[in-house]
């Protein structure tokens, strides 16, 4: 399966409406099956507009976005919802975690909204509560306590790691992690991405990364600067 | 799906438990008053229509009709003047009167009214559907100190039959003059009514003009001594009593007696119909009715407004939360549906927890209500009305969290999955 693309944009430009200039203006980018793409940009720069196009939140003025083959815009909003969470997993900056849910029902919460990654954890023979366990051990969360703790009482890195086992659970065949270090310090940096990097090779997950932190660009198959793809005039 | 969206609501809401908790105490609050007054408003309605049956005229000195009725039928109140007792014979003989019961009032019996009267009482007062009253242990009374008492009076002072009991000159509890050298022997106690005769106490008008004798001064002098005296006294005939209730021999007759009544020359009477001077009474007390109506509407507006505030408040805490939901597959409409569904389920438990403080307040009432108004709320579940109220403040609930729910859904398009905070 490495190989067969999972993510090809072409000709997508954006903006909010006529009197608007455009935001984003990309002739093509494409990511594979497993690949890990570091994308390269300075705060500010359309980088979050583009993963909401990526995801389907948001629709493109112009031109075409699929994912695993599948024209997203060809969906209607709900089946691109549903889409979405069957397969991608989406890591934020910070704040990824629901307050009032425990780190269990956090991590659980792809599977309540979609029967396909649920199914993909029956076909692993394994359940939710289990893999949960396990995504938690192996991103260094190895405390018993933990999956039945409450977030708001987790350190940062803790809730970035049960972010990234959220959004590995289930297997989605393509990860987004929007600056998912930022908040971390430097030694756990290197440390999650290879938990995360780990744990996605094993799934053959794409990972899409975007970040403005250039360092971390030598973890990745490719790194690509935004400003260099993005041909808005702004 | 909604099963989901319901779990998910339920848990959001447990972790807002201090504001959401004060929201649902605000609405239920809201809710214990506008159920509330319309309870008491319907209730005492009831009480009062029923406490006076078959009585085809109530006849007092000149005043308000209104407060006629107040004094004489609800013992609220104090009559202005008295009924001469010369006035009260010659009525009471008038050919198309069939009966006649007097009413004397002013003493009391620890907090209790005592009301000086003939057997006649027990014989053509009539409660509810045209209910006599009945005694539960006991005969009426038929010497001079025999006493009868209602049936709250005897629960709540432990009377029994044969007890002897002084009666206070005066109604309110503040005077100690007591006509302690003539106690009262209870004969009988009445089952309970319903009306003001269970806080009660009946005795014959001789008997009442018997424990006034030397104190025409208003204070004992004691200085005349008691003779023996007997019912048939006719030194025990009072001047005067307070009010007496007639009753015709024929219906079409109370216009022109009432008529004579009230044109009576030696001495200024009113004669009221009681059904008439209740329909009057809910007129003087429709106004406060409508007031507190309309207090209570605002009350449950307010907590509304209350509640509609919290969740646009939490809105903007929560755009964050809503782009984490909309990251694992929540659609925007699933994000309008959490909103919705968690201020259902506010409007329901403040409906809910509105009318278990209602009942629980009418039972903490009830002894109060009794004693001062002499009526009991029966504890009934809502009627068509209240459940129609109750309805309009969960449609109401619904409807003012539509516009959260909106501007949730809005941001939801708007936001995406990329707001930072």
């Amino acid at each position: 399966m490495i190989g067969s693309a999972c993510l090809e944009l072409s000709k997508i430009e954006f903006h909010w409406d006529d009197s608007h200039p455009s935001l984003i203006n990309i002739d093509s980018l494409n990511l594979n099956r497993g690949e890990k793409l570091f994308i390269h940009g300075p705060s500010g720069c359309g980088k979050s507009t583009l993963l909401n196009l990526v995801t389907g939140v948001l629709r493109p003025t112009s031109g075409e976005i699929n994912i695993l083959g599948k024209n997203l815009f060809s969906l209607s909003q709900k089946e691109r919802d549903q889409y979405r969470v069957d397969h991608i997993g989406i890591i934020f900056q910070q704040f990824n975690l629901i307050p009032y849910l425990n780190v269990y029902e956090n991590i659980s919460l792809p599977c309540t909204f979609s029967w396909k990654r649920k199914e993909m954890l029956t076909i692993q023979k394994r359940n939710i509560y289990e893999e949960s366990v396990r995504l938690l051990c192996s991103l260094g969360l190895s405390d018993e306590k933990i999956i039945s703790q409450n977030v708001t009482e987790l350190s940062t890195g803790q809730q970035q790691r049960v972010a990234a086992a959220r959004a590995l659970i289930g297997s989605p065949e393509m990860i987004i992690a929007d600056e998912p270090t930022s908040a971390l310090d430097q030694d756990t940096k290197q440390g999650f991405l290879e938990l995360l990097f780990e744990e996605a090779r094993s799934s053959n997950s794409a990972v899409l990364f975007v970040s403005h932190d250039l360092t971390l660009s030598k973890f990745f198959d490719r790194t690509i600067s935004f400003v260099d793809i993005n041909h808005c005039t702004t | 799906m909604i099963q989901r969206i319901f779990q998910l609501a339920v848990k959001s809401l447990r972790f807002r438990k201090l504001t959401i908790g004060l929201t649902i105490l605000s609405l239920a609050i809201s809710i214990v008053l506008l159920l509330g007054v319309d309870m008491i408003r319907v209730q005492a309605k009831e009480q009062f229509t029923n406490t006076v049956s078959d009585t085809d005229l109530i006849v007092g000195s000149r005043s308000g009709s209104v407060q006629l009725l107040l004094y004489s039928i609800f013992h609220i109140g104090n009559a202005t003047n008295n009924v001469s007792w010369k006035s009260y014979s010659r009525i009471t003989k008038h050919p198309r009167v069939s009966w006649s019961i007097p009413i004397s009032l002013g003493d009391s019996h620890k907090g209790f009214r005592v009301i000086g009267t003939t057997e006649d009482i027990f014989k053509y007062y009539k409660y509810g559907k045209g209910r006599a009253l009945e005694l539960s242990d006991g005969v009426i009374f038929s010497g001079i100190y025999d006493a009868v008492i209602g049936a709250k009076v005897a629960k709540s002072l432990e009377y029994q039959l044969g007890e002897k009991i002084i009666i206070s000159h005066g109604i309110s509890s503040a005077d100690f003059v007591e006509h302690k050298d003539s106690p009262f022997t209870i004969t009988g106690i009445l089952k309970p009514t319903g009306t003001p005769l269970d806080r009660s106490v009946l005795i014959s008008l001789s008997g009442l003009e018997a424990v006034h004798i030397g104190w025409e001064q208003g204070a004992p002098s004691r200085s005349i001594p008691k003779k023996d005296l007997n019912l048939d006294d006719a030194s025990l005939e009072p001047e005067s009593i307070t009010a007496f209730l007639l009753g015709l021999k024929s219906k079409h007759d109370i216009f022109s007696i009432r008529r004579g009544i009230n044109e009576y020359k030696s001495e200024p009477l009113l004669a009221i119909m009681p059904g008439i001077a209740l329909l009057e009474l809910w007129k003087v007390v429709e106004i406060i009715e409508k007031a507190l109506f309309v207090i209570a509407g605002l009350v449950v507006l307010t907590s509304l407004i209350g509640m509609l505030t919290i969740l646009l408040t939490n809105l903007n805490e929560r755009r964050r939360e809503i782009a984490i939901l909309r990251s694992v597959g929540a659609s925007p409409r699933t994000i309008f549906s959490l909103m919705v569904i968690e201020s259902e389920i506010l409007v329901s438990l403040g409906i809910f927890f509105g009318l278990t403080f209602l009942y629980l307040f009418l039972i903490l009432i009830n002894p109060m209500l009794f004693n001062t108004f002499g009526f009991n709320i029966e504890l009934s579940p809502p009627t068509k009305f209240q459940w129609l109220m109750l309805i309009a403040v969960l449609i109401g609930g619904i409807l003012a969290a539509l516009y959260p729910a909106i501007s949730a859904y809005r941001k939801t398009l708007q936001d995406g999955l990329t707001i930072r905070l």
